[in-house]
């Protein structure tokens, strides 16, 4: 088979797969029928990526006329970096997908299933698509499941909400149940996907069709309209947007935080692994066709750098709410919208100078080093959660003693994730802060700042969960069973071996972005080792001290200003709905209301008033014919009248 | 031309021949009963028909206007459009009657007196001078009366009398219009020019004939007798009555105001659109609650309404020789020969569906399936009284909307808020034939198939319209 077949395989068996699951759904098999169909369809498409990658060099790209009539074709383009991704996709989903068997059990099985292998199928297809339509199409299926699983639990059970209930800030409540995350998730999203409909729309527009292909091929073309046009920055700014808000860069980043209403797998996959990413991706692909041709014409340098300052303040402002966080996925969720920061503003930034390519690199590395560490961390906070029957750390405390395998993967991720020397998020994080640091000392600075954070916010995390005196209010906390361990063990120990084997893995992915020279900078180098060492030993250190932390010092949320505001999550989500939600309700209200009184202006009024002066006319219609006369008397003074002013008037 | 039967020209032929078996249909009909008289009314209008379409196709008529009996008469497009249309009507009563008329107990003399204002109406189409004009009211004025007195019930009678006392108001103002023209003109003649145009003496001329037409068509506020008449007594007659009313009215405007349009527009616009606008206003308002009580008080109510646009049109005359001058006489004709037919095909679908004198929404509930005749024959003839293209009465309101907003913008707004108003319960009527109950039992008869035809008529003329455009008036030649 070709590497098309394989990919359009790997596409569809997680399609078939999902049917197959609302076919059993409707026949009432059991909930295991279903989840190992499930499960089957996510490892045929692991299997038909692997074999995809391996046929994947030299690139293909192939498909069919879709639509012809206006230029749209079903095409897949198979090359290094989309087997690397699709790869990675279908790895994560099948392992998480395994995990799932029992982690979700009976409950709502049959909807999970679906979405979950519908998501896997339309993830890979915007992973493989070449054309910006299906590539499109893929993306908005990645977008409903993420919207149907965020609202899982629509039963709004409380263990599953995210933020403290009662809290409000700025009149704004800050607790989230699944149905209204859901909701959240899709409304930011799409504001986002609108813009860039618009921005595939300008470039359609231009070359009367969109697809990677033809950007390659006709992007000195699309620059000079567009420059001609005079809308660079704004079209560049659309035509990202919605990577932006998939990929939770601020503004955005709220509908993230508050999707971790969702199953923990859920999280881990979708809101961790791979559809954030998705983003990030499309930043991937779409960068390197255009950038180089808007730097032909000298443009599009201010609004990368815009776009790549947009995602370091991202970075940096989740990494201060993590610090502080007292939920462990919520933790995890403001790590993952800050370490997506890392790579777009790795991309933008390097695009900026001109200098894609390397961009490219720290972006891919990053992704794919994270999106295995992250996808460990969220399935053992899932497998904690389950079992301390509480999401937040302060319950938690000394589980290394209770549950040992869930603490060597956890840490090994953690690790990672803080940026430890050799591990697998060591090397990535400096792929991604050398392509940063094109952009000056600042830009590397706020980035090495950032890793700072993260090595302490990591630390902390770990210590509170896995050391110290065991807070729980479970009497013997137990390991998960194997199938549920098996997964995140074997993501754990997978960043530590990528972190072993860097240089080849490093090796490949320059192949596959197509990089020449790779300069490392030792500075960067060591000053990165540096914060996260720092970072993680005197966060480690400060708690350690504590020792036999006082239950009460940890049970509250923060009271400072600075604690609280973090917490808070800088009041952005407050200032959102008290600047743009409430007022669009408000809007809603004063038009229904509006609405209402048209129409019994319309319906009531406006009848009242024809059936009130119908009625006067009516009663001048007596029958009695002395009245009739009169009536032709008053007409012939009133013709008389009229006649004689007409004369007077125009003399 | 000259020189055809006994040195009459083809014009004079073909008037006499119509004249004479109208004559005969009239006086002498009655004598040989019922049946005799209703087959003279049908072959006289056919006969009618042939002749003034023989006329029409004159080189003269078509390239303006032909003149006969020593200038006595006249044709001109305009009259022949709008008399061929009425003598349709004429025909089809004669139809319509066959099983119905012919049961009452004064049916010869229907059949004769409709001959009678036929007459009226032909001289009046046909008059060049002051005295045939006159004589043209009474011979249809009278027959009117009589005719709506025919029926031999207390409500028609009450309403004969109300119509003819009103009458006889407006028969004496027309007399000084007509002596007030005389002494304008100082000939017998229409459309001669105006010897002296000093206001003082062509204001009334103008004012008065406007009063005396405006009764004629039911205008506010000498249309008392109107809603009287078409809303309670026989609907058959109504039927014949206002189609024909409005008829005669749109060529006595030609006759006695187009000439002086030419000297006083100011007046005739003021005049004839305060008079329009009250009209119209009047008509629509009234027949809004018409909805609680009666379909033929809805259509009476209507026909005032409907002499509003008509009244806008001549209002509209005032805008001299031109394009817009084209617009109101092809408004005038279409816009009435559009009413003429669809009041002629409503009343009479009243008459057969209706128990007369209670004529009720309940007998125009369910008429969809009960009777699809009468029921298509109604929608077509309100869609074209409500103007929905493409029927006539689209075209009609149409060129007159386009010919007042050249007169002024005011009234062609008010215009089109009054076929607003309309829609609501040319809606309404619509609506109920499709109401439940849906009970399959339904008499067809000659009425609504009659009705039909003519509801027919303003769809199939509907698709000519541009035809109107063409219709020469004789008083601007």
């Amino acid at each position: 088979m070709d590497a098309y077949s394989l990919a359009l395989a790997a596409v569809l068996s997680g399609y078939v797969a999902s049917l197959l699951v609302i076919l059993e759904s409707l026949l009432r098999t059991g909930w295991r029928l279903q989840a190992w169909t499930g499960v089957a369809g996510v490892g045929v498409s692991a299997a038909a990526s692997l074999l995809a990658l391996i046929s994947a060099e030299g690139g293909t790209v192939a498909g069919f006329d879709w639509l012809p009539s206006i230029g749209v074709k079903f095409a897949l383009r198979v090359d290094l970096v989309s087997g690397i991704m699709g790869l990675l996709v279908a790895v994560i989903s099948f392992l998480i997908a395994v995990y799932s068997v029992e982690y979700i059990g009976e409950w709502g099985a049959a909807r999970y299933w679906v979405f979950y292998t519908f998501f896997v199928a339309s993830m890979l297809l915007l992973v493989y698509a070449d054309d910006l339509v299906t590539f499109f199409i893929g993306w908005e299926g990645t977008g409903l499941s993420s919207w149907a699983l965020i609202g899982f639990y629509y039963d709004e059970r409380e263990d599953a909400w995210v933020g403290d209930p009662g809290r409000r800030r700025l009149g704004v409540p800050m607790w989230f149940t699944p149905t209204h995350s859901a909701l959240r998730a899709i409304a930011f999203t799409r504001l986002g996907d609108i813009a860039m409909l618009i921005g595939m729309g300008v470039a359609y527009a231009a070359l009367g069709a969109v697809s990677l292909t033809i950007l390659a091929e006709k992007g000195p073309l699309l620059a000079a309209l567009v420059k001609g046009a005079g809308i660079i920055p704004l079209w560049l700014i659309l035509f990202y947007m919605g990577a932006l808000a998939k990929s939770a860069q601020f503004p955005f980043h709220e509908w993230l935080v508050t999707a971790m209403t969702g199953p923990t797998s859920v999280s881990a996959l979708i809101h961790a692994a791979t559809m954030v990413k998705a983003g990030v991706y499309y930043a991937l692909r779409i960068t390197p066709v255009i950038a180089p041709f808007l730097a032909a014409h000298a443009l599009g340098a201010e609004a990368y750098s815009g776009l790549a300052w947009l995602s370091l303040i991202t970075a940096f402002m989740t990494a201060t709410m993590a610090l502080v966080a007292r939920e462990l996925k919520l933790i995890l969720a403001y790590s993952t919208a800050s370490q997506l920061s890392y790579m777009l503003a790795a991309v933008f930034a390097a695009a900026s100078h001109n200098d894609v390519g390397e961009g490219v690199l720290g972006g891919l590395a990053h992704l794919l080093s994270h999106a295995v560490f992250k996808a460990s961390l969220f399935l053992v906070a899932g497998a904690l959660i389950h079992e301390l029957h509480s999401r937040y750390i302060d319950h938690m405390g000394g589980l290394r003693r209770f549950m040992p395998l869930s603490f060597i993967s956890f840490m090994l991720a953690s690790l990672s994730l803080a940026a430890i020397p050799p591990f697998s998020g060591w090397w990535s994080k400096d792929e991604a802060i050398e392509a940063i640091s094109a952009m000056g000392h600042l830009a590397s600075g706020v980035a090495l700042v950032t890793a700072l954070l993260t090595a302490a916010y990591t630390g902390r995390m770990l210590f509170l969960v896995f050391f110290n005196g065991y807070r729980g209010h479970v009497a013997h906390p137990h390991e998960p069973s194997w199938i549920m361990v098996a997964p995140y063990l074997v993501l754990g120990v997978a960043s530590l071996a990528m972190g072993l084997t860097w240089p080849w893995i490093k090796t490949f992915l320059i192949h596959a972005v197509g990089v020449e020279a790779v300069k490392a900078s030792p500075p960067i180098v060591l000053a990165g080792t540096i914060a996260s060492v720092a970072g993680m030993g005197g966060t480690i250190a400060y708690y350690a001290r504590k020792t036999g932390l006082p239950e009460a010092s940890v049970l509250r949320a923060p009271t400072g200003v600075v604690a609280g505001f973090l917490y808070d999550r800088w009041l952005i989500n407050s200032l959102i709905y008290r600047l743009i939600v409430y007022p669009g309700r408000n809007a809603a209200i004063a038009l229904r209301r509006i609405d209402s009184a048209v129409d019994e202006a319309i319906h009531v009024f406006l009848p009242r008033i024809g059936v009130s002066m119908s009625a006067i006319v009516r009663r001048l219609q007596t029958g009695d014919v002395r009245d009739y006369l009169s009536y032709f008397m008053v007409g012939v003074i009133l013709t008389a009248l009229i006649s004689a002013l007409v004369v007077k008037l125009t003399g | 031309m000259a020189g055809g039967v006994l040195g009459l020209s083809s014009l004079e032929a073909s008037s006499l021949l119509v004249l004479a078996a109208y004559t005969v249909t009239g006086l002498i009909g009655p004598l040989f009963g019922t049946r005799t008289s209703r087959i003279l009314l049908y072959a006289s209008s056919i006969l009618a028909l042939l002749g003034i379409l023989y006329a029409s196709s004159l080189p003269s008529v078509l390239h303006g206007y032909a003149t006969g009996f020593n200038g006595a008469v006249v044709v001109d497009t305009f009259t022949v459009y709008l008399l061929l249309v009425a003598l349709v009507i004429f025909a089809l009563t004669a139809l319509a009657g066959r099983r119905t008329v012919d049961q009452w107990e004064a049916s010869d003399a229907f059949y004769a007196v409709v001959g009678l204002m036929a007459l009226g109406l032909i001289v009046l189409g046909f008059s060049r001078v002051l005295y045939l004009v006159y004589i043209a009211w009474i011979l249809s004025a009278v027959s009117s009366y009589v005719l709506v007195a025919l029926y031999r019930d207390s409500v028609s009678a009450e309403a004969a009398l109300k119509y003819a006392v009103t009458g006889t108001a407006a028969t004496i103002i027309l007399l000084l219009a007509v002596i007030l023209y005389y002494g304008v003109t100082a000939s017998l003649t229409i459309g001669a020019a105006v010897s002296d145009a000093s206001p003082l003496l062509v204001t009334p001329v103008v004012a008065l004939a406007l009063i005396a037409i405006g009764f004629k068509m039911g205008m506010v506020p000498f249309h008392g007798w109107a809603i009287d008449v078409y809303g309670n007594t026989r609907p058959l007659i109504v039927a014949l009555v206002s189609a024909i009313a409005k008829i005669l009215a749109a060529l006595f405007i030609v006759k006695l105001i187009v000439s002086f349009a030419v000297a006083t527009p100011t007046i005739v616009l003021w005049v004839a659109g305060v008079l329009a606008a009250i009209t119209m206003l009047y008509g629509n308002l009234g027949a809004l609650t018409t909805i609680r009580d009666s379909p033929q008080k809805l259509l009476a109510y209507s026909s005032v309404a409907q002499a509003g646009y008509i009244a806008a049109g001549f209002a509209s005359l005032a805008t001299l020789p031109g394009i817009d001058n084209k617009a109101a006489i092809a408004g005038i004709a279409l816009h009435t020969a559009g009413y003429a037919l669809s009041k002629f095909a409503g009343f009479l679908v009243l008459d057969s569906q209706c128990r007369y004198p209670n004529c009720g929404w309940d007998s125009m509930r369910g008429m969809a399936w009960r009777s699809p005749a009468a029921a298509t024959a109604l929608v077509l003839s309100v869609a074209s009284l409500a103007g929905m293209p493409p029927t006539l009465g689209f075209w009609g309101k149409l060129y007159i909307v386009k010919a007042v907003s050249g007169a002024s913008t005011g009234l062609a707004l008010l215009l089109v808020v009054n076929f607003a108003i309309a829609a609501f319960y040319y809606g309404y009527l619509i609506y109920q034939l499709f109401a439940r109950p849906r009970q399959q039992e339904g008499v067809r008869d000659d009425r609504s198939d009659v009705a039909f035809v003519a509801a027919l008529l303003t769809l199939i003329l509907g698709f000519m319209p541009q035809q109107a455009y063409q219709l020469t008036v004789y008083g601007y030649s």
